[in-house]
């Protein structure tokens, strides 16, 4: 059961950081992102077979596979950004945390623009003149 | 007919990857242009199969995000340039080769007594050269010309002629080496008649 061991140490992460935040809050943030990093390992395994059945079922369907992969670049975009930010948040750095939430929606917003061009492209085909 | 039906399963298939794209979604300000981004993923799938029915044309105006090659093409394309790349490196290989035993054979024919080389080169798979055979015929000397027979007699005819052709052979290694800069290679002479 993985979600056990994850539970247990979430709860283990989560007493040390109470008691180090007072004391130590430097050591806090960076157990924080230790225990985003082993997660974040963790949960890329089992990623993987998702992003497998999804792979083939973009196949399947005759999606473009260069759509869908620009979809999931920025899936994880956002979520590096938000695990970024959520980081900073808990250390107090709201600035810092602004500034990877901006850098990630510009990052997204460039992923998505070949999509978009390709739709304009596509309507422009469709209604000429 | 069956064409629709295709359609219609595509789209379906596109509503269930974009319904769990949308579960896969972060939490966060970042959800709105995920969400966009996701809009414009579900627009342009359901946008290109409709438009690929209705022209042709654009099944020939292939832009590089739409280009899908399935494994079995993949591996008749990598065949493909494989041939071709054997067939370039065995013409490369031939034409090189060619052109090195001429070069050598001319070069060797500028040693003194030589009168005619046939240069044979041995190229390795990595297009370099391995060994040179040269058959070198050698000018009549002097006194055969003049009269073969007092070396035959004398004995001391064969003992020179050997060593005009040791000479001769050094000389033709050192020109070959010299000029090519082959410094490990083995280059075989051996002369017309023994």
């Amino acid at each position: 059961m993985e979600i056990a061991q994850i539970v247990g140490l979430a709860l283990v992460t989560t007493i040390l950081l109470l008691i180090l935040r007072q004391d130590k809050p430097v050591l806090a943030v960076l157990l924080s992102i230790v225990f985003s990093i082993i997660i974040f390992t963790v949960m890329m395994g089992k990623m993987v077979s998702i992003l497998n059945v999804m792979r083939e079922l973009t196949h399947r369907a005759g999606v473009n596979y260069f759509f869908f992969a620009t979809i999931l670049k920025i899936l994880g975009v956002a979520y590096l950004g938000e695990f970024a930010t959520a980081i900073c948040q808990d250390a107090g750095e709201q600035a810092v945390a602004k500034k990877v939430e901006f850098a990630s929606k510009i990052i997204i917003a460039v992923l998505a623009l070949p999509i978009m061009i390709a739709i304009l492209e596509s309507l422009m085909q469709l209604m000429p003149g | 007919m069956a064409v629709l039906a295709g359609m219609v399963k595509n789209v379906l298939v596109i509503i269930i990857l974009a319904s769990f794209l949308e579960v896969l979604l972060p939490e966060g300000r970042v959800k709105p242009f995920v969400r966009f981004a996701i809009g414009l993923f579900i627009i342009i799938a359901v946008l290109n199969p409709i438009l690929n029915a209705l022209f042709d044309k654009r099944e020939f105006e292939i832009n590089l995000w739409d280009y899908q090659v399935s494994s079995e093409q993949e591996r008749e394309i990598l065949e493909k340039g494989n041939r071709i790349n054997r067939q370039i490196a065995i013409s490369t290989e031939t034409g090189i080769k060619e052109k090195m035993e001429g070069q050598v054979s001319a070069v060797a024919m500028l040693v003194p007594g030589v009168k005619e080389v046939k240069t044979s080169a041995t190229i390795n798979d990595e297009g370099g050269l391995n060994k040179l055979d040269l058959i070198v015929r050698l000018e009549e000397s002097e006194h055969l010309q003049k009269g073969g027979d007092t070396n035959v007699f004398l004995g001391g005819g064969d003992a020179t002629t050997t060593k005009d052709k040791k000479q001769i052979e050094e000389k033709i290694r050192g020109v070959i080496s010299n000029l090519y800069s082959f410094e490990d290679l083995k280059i075989n002479v051996r002369f017309e008649g023994g």
